[in-house]
């Protein structure tokens, strides 16, 4: 690998440190800050750049995360870009404005290093945080890597700020495995960044700053009148931004990405050697960079195998699923939260389809339980013994067992 | 060595760094052999003094940095206190983490001789190697208790010389620039000469044998208590203390009755009663150190200054009762007088 130099752009960063570089290179102006870990690195890493003067941005830093989730929104409603990262029980903390910033269509960003719910008092990583925000019309993205951290952010940034879409977003990563471990990551240059992401600009109906407050308060009092027989209106506008068009948008970003940076990750979700598997895993986060590699591995074994990687739980990448899925006959779908959603989600998906493949779902590597190759080739294994039988107990299962010495990787 | 992948393995106690230096390995890795790197981080407990182990991952392709090391050449202990864990086989991921180390190359914090540590516990053929960084990183960095990362780095890299010392130590600068990265660079100089080695160390002790397999389903408990008193890393006498000083009151100086803000205070509810003052109470106090983890905050918010830390030794030496330097291993956990 030596012959290869790498590029000075390359550096070696964590992705708390990568979701940083990528907010300063969205030119964020507000960061929220309070701190927790695994996430609070993020805020600190900005606060380092504003002190080298490569960021020009203010700090808010309240007294917890749900005056800090309201700050981000005003913020926002005044015209400003911000960040800020929390998760598990800040998240929680946070609960009423969350909600509050989906249905006002207010475009914030929000990063969650996952961690888990309390009790006990854990930091080791879960899904579970943001899958119960699935329900709240956020965008969520499930990030493998440093490397897709940063560029999420920057296509979050351009998917959510998009006048037909006007939606808050997750962009989610495992806590420790991906916030803390050290990746090369490419950082694109800020002249790059700036034609891909356009200034920040809300609608003139939305625009704090730019409204006549005197026409506003009126046309709202008139307004809180007038919702009563419009709710179901407002909440058909948010399905659809979110559904409709924040699918086709987060897509398009993604393309858009690949075309400027020369790199994407697959919009909604990505397909990886499936169009003759014969079973497939499904997986989010950074369960998928392990997955990839088994797929590889028992490829050259001759093994039909194939991965699919849903980038975004929220919206939920339906066709790419079914399509996915179209010639396997297991899929076995690993759930790293403790409520099985992605089996719930993929069920559902592929209700009512021609050519059902059998569906296992696994809970797997919950609090960093470690997850080797040997463990995806055994579930791999697993999900070939369901084909060969044509049975697929148990449906759901927790797979506890762990490599032991002696066992070959 | 797996598949051409090369596993260092970092195990300390949370505040000693490891973390930091597995970033600043890493970048080393990256810059000078151009190979994919991953690092994987497996954390202790929210509170101080929990262990933790980071493990980093040099390959020839994309890591997935999702498991830990299971064929290390490369393990550096931030504590020696650590190695009596794996003795004991008192935390199942230290011990593994530690003795999953067959042949290569392993580096301990410690004051001692690489000869007194041995035997050591486990199988392992290859070379020991100690150095006192707890003294040379506290003297470099005036900080109680410092964080040794980057004094080991630097005698890790005497032995091994996988990476340009001078190289890790300009990453060092860049990292921590000033008065902090200068004295970390010459903690690292001091230690890398400072290295005690000892090659051809064969310990065959036999494997120790850690259920970190879990049990099947059918065999966990009814139910877990999440009680402060059982829950690993608040056992009373918890294997997992580490910490070098303990605060003591000077009782002439307590003037407040019946409340202490400093008990109130407390992360870690170690529950000490100042109890001068109080009318029948003994004469002196009583600092529930079995949870102490150090963290003197106890000392900054005490009204009167009464409180300060003391060097542990020097606690014991003055006759304070309830206090030992000797990690607690093993013990049932019981209720508390």
């Amino acid at each position: 690998m030596a012959e290869a130099p790498p590029s000075t752009r390359v550096k070696v960063i964590t992705g708390n440190e990568a979701a940083a570089e990528a907010c300063r290179l969205a030119r964020v102006k507000i960061v929220g800050f309070f701190p927790i870990g695994p996430s609070d690195e993020v805020g600190e890493s900005l606060v380092q750049m504003m002190k080298r003067g490569e960021l020009d941005a203010r700090v808010i830093d309240l007294e917890n995360e749900r005056s800090v989730v309201n700050a981000q929104i005003v913020a926002t409603q005044a015209g400003v870009r911000s960040c800020f990262s929390t998760n598990s029980e800040g998240l929680v903390f946070a609960y009423q404005p969350l909600f509050w910033a989906a249905y006002a269509r207010v475009p914030i960003l929000v990063h969650v290093a996952h961690r888990a719910m309390e009790p006990p008092t854990m930091i080791v990583t879960d899904d579970h945080d943001t899958i119960i925000f699935r329900d709240a019309h956020w965008i969520q993205y499930f990030c493998e890597n440093p490397q897709e951290v940063l560029d999420t952010t920057l296509q979050a940034y351009r998917v959510i700020e998009d006048h037909e879409v006007l939606l808050p977003v997750f962009v989610t990563y495992a806590g420790w495995e991906v916030s803390h471990s050290s990746f090369p990551v490419e950082v694109p240059a800020q002249e790059d960044v700036d034609r891909y992401l356009p200034p920040f600009r809300l609608p003139p109906e939305l625009d704090f700053v730019a409204m006549d407050f005197r026409e506003y308060y009126g046309k709202r009092r008139i307004a809180s009148i007038g919702w009563v027989h419009e709710y179901m209106e407002l909440r058909y506008k948010v399905d659809r931004a979110l559904n409709g068009t924040g699918r086709t948008r987060i897509v398009e970003a993604d393309e858009e990405f690949r075309r400027v940076f020369g790199r994407g990750w697959g919009g909604l979700g990505e397909l990886y050697r499936t169009d003759d598997a014969e079973v497939v895993l499904v997986t989010m986060g950074n369960v998928a960079a392990l997955a990839r590699h088994t797929v590889d591995d028992l490829r050259a074994e001759g093994k039909p195998v194939g991965m699919l990687k849903v980038r975004t739980l929220r919206p939920f990448p339906t066709e790419e699923v079914r399509s996915a899925l179209r010639r396997a006959r297991v899929a076995v779908l690993l759930d790293r939260n403790p409520v099985s959603l992605l089996f719930q989600e993929v069920r559902a998906a592929l209700y009512g389809q021609p050519n059902q493949p059998l569906v296992l779902g696994r809970v797997v590597a919950l609090g960093g339980r470690d997850l080797t190759s040997l463990d995806m080739r055994e579930l791999a294994e697993e999900g070939f013994e369901a084909a060969r039988t044509g049975k697929g107990e148990p449906e759901v299962s927790w797979r506890f067992r762990v490599a032991r010495e002696g066992d070959r990787r | 060595m797996i598949g051409g992948t090369k596993e260092v393995t970092l195990a300390c106690m949370s505040g000693q760094g490891s973390v930091q230096t597995m970033e600043l390995l890493a970048k080393a890795y990256y810059e000078q052999h151009g190979m994919y790197v991953g690092s994987l981080v497996f954390p202790g407990s929210r509170s101080k003094s929990t262990p933790v182990v980071s493990y980093l991952k040099v390959s020839s392709r994309p890591v997935a940095a999702i498991s830990a090391n299971y064929e290390p050449s490369e393990v550096v202990v931030f504590w020696d206190g650590l190695l009596r864990v794996v003795e004991k086989a008192a935390h199942p991921v230290v011990t593994e983490a530690i003795s999953r180390l067959r042949r290569g190359l392993l580096l301990v914090n410690s004051a001692s001789a690489p000869a007194d540590l041995l035997p050591l516990p486990w199988n392992f053929e290859g070379t020991l190697a100690t150095v006192d960084a707890s003294e040379i990183a506290r003297r470099h960095l005036g900080r109680n208790p410092p964080p040794v990362g980057v004094t080991l780095l630097g005698a890790s890299l005497a032995i091994t010389r996988a990476l340009e010392l001078e190289r890790v130590l300009r990453l060092v600068r860049e990292r921590f620039p000033g008065t902090v990265g200068e004295a970390n660079v010459a903690a690292a100089q001091e230690a890398s000469e400072r290295v005690q080695v000892l090659q051809g160390v064969v310990s065959a002790r036999g494997q120790v044998h850690i259920p970190l397999a879990p049990k099947a389903p059918e065999a966990l408990p009814e139910w877990y208590p999440l009680d402060k008193e059982t829950m690993p890393g608040f056992r009373q006498g918890s294997p997992y203390i580490w910490r070098d000083e303990v605060p003591i009151c000077e009782d002439t100086k307590c003037l407040c009755k019946h409340t202490c803000l400093s008990e109130a205070m407390c992360p870690d509810n170690t529950g000490f009663i100042v109890r001068a003052g109080i009318e029948g109470a003994r004469q002196g106090y009583r600092i529930d150190v079995d949870y102490c983890r150090g963290c003197r905050i106890c000392v900054e918010v005490c009204v009167y200054s009464a409180l300060q830390m003391v060097p542990e030794k020097e606690a014991i030496a003055r006759g304070y009762e309830g206090i030992t330097v000797e990690p607690y291993l093993g013990k049932q956990p019981s209720r508390r007088a």
